[in-house]
């Protein structure tokens, strides 16, 4: 296992330094100045000159992407071109509200898409069968920006229910986590819809391969339940491409919040970003993205280390 | 020898403003004996107010935040002058200044007398040596504190030489040159100072702030909310009505109508037209415009043929029915520009005596068989993909260019990404190019001299029509060469007449911006032009 693990640790590096190239370099090639952004227009061609000194970005950019890189590997990500404050602050600041987010759509993807899943499984060509794949379809198939604003619309202007955005009334003296609760329903419920799609059709095409085994025949000729077959025989062994398409899900998930924390003005790394790439400032984009990839190595590894213990045949030593 | 006194029509008289000073002062003595309550905690009224704005503010103070809210920095901080709130105008009127500032060697320097009851929000006097020092060490890279400051100069300060604090309450600012826009540029926050303690505490400047306006910061979650409080020490018992005002930042537009429609957030601006219609049809609502000194031109680069002569780029004037693209493609949301100024700059506005380039193709065909292009000519319009502040430009460009090819004039459209449009717009690259542009003070000196003196050449510099005409130069020159009202505004009007009979841009719009807001907000002052000064400072909710 230790050495699966270091195995595993040492094939991020790579990954994490193709990350950082991208993201160094995808930015900067992409047009715009970032100094014309921070003056907004207003400063003489010596002021601009300055400001571009003063941010190290009149060097050339294979020299500032090795001493960017330099301190990255110190832990130092920079500073916001803007607010002069760490990268690392900034997002720190942030990840846990993201981190929520995520977490309760994979929940809710998870619990509600599963058992979708399954029960399409077992009912085979029923109405059922078909109906909840056409809505699994159709909830893979929606923008989740026009999703969340429809969601908007309805739960919150028409019918009050629920806040329209952000994460907690503002004007409480003391946010209550009731309140988190609230305002978390909607982008939740946006972000979850075309995962919780994903996990139902996965989840039935997974058990139906299952189900078809001779060890399933054995199980039900043995007399065994219907019910019991399934959880007890098959799901197990279903679950392993479920988890490993969880893995990669948990990235599509910090992707889609990037969209989700913008309609809802959630004030998570996503709409942090947004802000960031508008700007153009460059160690804020770079960090994050940096930082989404080592929570997306570390999820997927995750999700290698859960194989051994839903499969026992799966073995790291 | 030209004219530096103080304009009496730009703010108070020095008379007026101790007037006022005086009487202030006595009504809170009055209230103080009559009541037994303070005359700053007598104007709280009504319940708390939100605020949706699209963009978070990176800090609160105004030289660390970048894209601060403009409403914030109006309510927190307060400079040696500011424009008039109240009223909602661009009359320039003191601020943390007791009066308007004493002129001295011929407009090199000012004198400014601080108020002796304005306060920071650390409870630190405003003092002469604290604006000095923040100022100074803003503008010089020697400064014993210099380290501190990690942000950018406020461009409003390249004009100071130096500060001096010639006593606790007496302020002299030093001017490297004559620079008539000068009174407009002391309105810049950049101008409110800091306790010279403070400075080295970075925190305080980004997060905390220790600003000298009527509301100071009580709580700012990063990505959520900024909540400010009044400051009950504030000079002026009159602004800060509401207790608080809490600001949340909702990028989206549709979710910032949604959210006023829900009833959670009492005011939004930067909202389209259309949703402007919308909003409208709300019993609860009321939708405000704020017509804005904003214009949207082509710049014509009038070096090479066939721009460089006038008749084309009058013709590219006339063929363009700029009634039907704010109509059609603006939903109404702007108005006719004549000239570059647009009403909003007052006696400075020229659309009523300038020529007007009213939709004409046949004129615009004739003018251009006159030059030697009666079959046209092709050429290229750059354009941006959009941002905050410049309207539609690809629908706007793409209706030009249907315009313009009724009369021959074949362009094709190329759009580029903002930064990258302005970098090369600036460098003077484009022959044809759309831009949006709001100045940044009251004071036209800065558009008209950026975009028309010949002295302002690309790549250093911003008129990117190259225009140079002696003509224009003068009255520019004249113009900016004086305080005297009068005959600044003459030499002003006289400049756009010029201009526009030159066309170096064709003079497309004024935008007006919609904000809205929920019947329970009362006291709203009248819509500011400039977006500045619609200080919530007097509103209050119901």
């Amino acid at each position: 296992m230790r050495r699966f693990l270091l195995n595993r640790l040492l094939h991020t590096i790579p990954v994490l330094l193709g990350v950082s190239l991208v993201a160094f370099f995808v930015l900067r090639l992409a047009p715009g100045d970032p100094v014309i952004l921070i003056t907004q227009g207003d400063a003489t061609p010596e002021e601009i000159e300055a400001i571009r000194r003063n941010l190290g970005l009149d060097r050339s950019i294979i020299v500032q992407y090795f001493a960017w890189l330099g301190k990255v590997v110190t832990g130092d990500l920079g500073q916001s071109l803007y607010t002069a404050q760490p990268v690392l602050t900034e997002l720190l600041e942030r990840f846990p509200n993201t981190l929520i987010l995520a977490a309760s759509a994979i929940v809710l993807a998870i619990v509600l898409g599963m058992p979708l899943g399954i029960i399409a499984a077992t009912r085979r060509g029923t109405a059922f069968d078909s109906s909840s794949m056409v809505v699994s379809v159709l909830g893979w198939s929606m923008p989740n920006f026009w999703l969340g604003l429809m969601l908007i619309v309805v739960f919150g202007v028409w019918l009050r229910w629920l806040p329209t955005g952000g994460m907690y009334d503002i004007m409480a003296m003391e946010p209550r986590f009731s309140d988190l609760l609230v305002h978390l329903i909607l982008p939740t419920l946006t972000l979850a819809t075309a995962h919780m799609a994903y996990v139902a059709r996965f989840t039935r095409s997974s058990l139906l391969e299952v189900l078809s085994q001779d060890y399933i025949r054995t199980a039900r000729a043995k007399g065994l339940s219907g019910w019991i077959v399934v959880v007890r025989h098959a799901l197990r062994n279903s679950l392993i491409p479920i988890i490993s398409v969880l893995g990669v899900t948990v990235g599509n998930l910090l992707g889609g919040a990037v969209i989700v924390e913008s309609v809802f003005s959630w004030p998570g790394i996503g709409s942090l970003m947004v802000q960031s790439i508008m700007n153009r400032d460059f160690p804020i984009v770079q960090g994050a993205m940096l930082f989404a990839a080592v929570v997306f190595i570390f999820v997927n590894l995750l999700a290698d280390l859960l194989y051994a213990v839903v499969d026992p045949r799966i073995r790291y030593d | 020898m030209p004219d530096r006194s103080i304009p009496s029509d730009r703010g108070f008289s020095r008379r007026e403003t101790l007037k006022g000073t005086v009487a202030v002062g006595a009504l809170a003595a009055a209230s103080n004996i009559a009541g037994g309550i303070s005359a700053a905690s007598a104007a709280v009224q009504g319940g708390p107010i939100v605020l949706a704005v699209p963009a978070e503010s990176n800090a609160v103070n105004v030289v660390a935040a970048g894209g601060v809210s403009n409403h914030m920095r109006v309510m927190v901080q307060r400079s040696l002058l500011m424009y008039d709130n109240l009223n909602s105008t661009y009359a320039i009127v003191p601020g943390l200044a007791r009066e308007m500032p004493e002129v001295l060697d011929d407009g090199l320097r000012f004198r400014f007398q601080l108020r002796d009851n304005a306060y920071y929000h650390d409870g630190t006097k405003v003092t002469a040596e604290a604006v000095a020092n923040w100022i100074n060490l803003q503008i010089d890279e020697n400064h014993p504190d210099r380290e501190y400051f990690k942000w950018n100069p406020a461009s409003r300060l390249r004009s100071v030489k130096q500060a001096e604090a010639i006593d606790e309450l007496t302020l002299d600012v030093h001017l490297k040159s004559f620079n008539a826009a000068q009174l407009d540029w002391f309105t810049d926050l950049a101008y409110e100072g800091i306790p010279v303690e403070a400075v080295k505490n970075r925190a305080n400047i980004v997060d905390e702030d220790l600003g000298a306006g009527p509301y100071k910061v009580a709580r700012r979650d990063k990505g959520v909310a900024t909540i400010i409080e009044r400051f009950d020490q504030f000079y002026d018992p009159e602004e800060g009505r509401a207790p608080r005002i809490g600001f949340r930042p909702i990028a989206e537009m549709n979710a910032r109508v949604a959210a006023l429609e829900a009833g959670e957030v009492d005011y939004i601006d930067s909202i389209t037209p259309e949703a402007a219609d919308l909003l409208r049809a709300n019993d609860n609502i009321e939708v405000k415009e704020r017509k804005t000194l904003y214009v949207w031109f082509i710049s014509l680069d009038s070096r090479e043929a066939p721009l460089n002569d006038v008749r084309v780029r009058q013709a590219l004037n006339y063929a363009l029915d700029k009634e039907s693209l704010i109509r059609d493609v603006l939903g109404g949301g702007a108005e006719r520009s004549y000239s570059p100024l647009s009403k909003q700059f007052g006696p400075m506005y020229a659309g009523d005596v300038v020529t007007h380039y009213d939709y004409d193709p046949d004129k615009a065909r004739a003018l251009l068989a006159e030059a030697g292009f009666a079959d046209g000519f092709k050429s290229t319009i750059h354009t941006n993909t959009g941002r905050r502040g410049q309207l539609k430009p690809i629908e706007m460009s793409q209706f030009v260019q249907a315009n313009w090819a009724d009369v021959g004039v074949e362009v094709e459209i190329e759009a580029l990404e903002w930064s990258a449009f302005e970098g090369r717009r600036r460098k003077g690259e484009f022959k044809i190019a759309t831009r949006g542009w709001t100045p940044s003070t009251g004071d036209p000196d800065g558009l008209l001299i950026q975009n028309f003196h010949s002295s302002q050449i690309p790549p250093t510099q911003r008129n990117v029509a190259f225009l140079q005409d002696p003509e224009v130069d003068r009255l520019l020159d004249e113009g900016s060469g004086t305080l005297e009202m009068e005959k600044r505004t003459k030499a002003f009007v006289d400049a756009q007449k010029r201009i526009v009979d030159l066309a170096p841009w064709v003079f497309v719009a004024h935008e007006i911006a919609f904000v809205a807001h929920n019947s329970e907000l009362q006291d709203y002052p009248t819509v500011h032009p400039s977006g500045w000064g619609e200080s919530l400072t007097y509103a209050w909710k119901a």
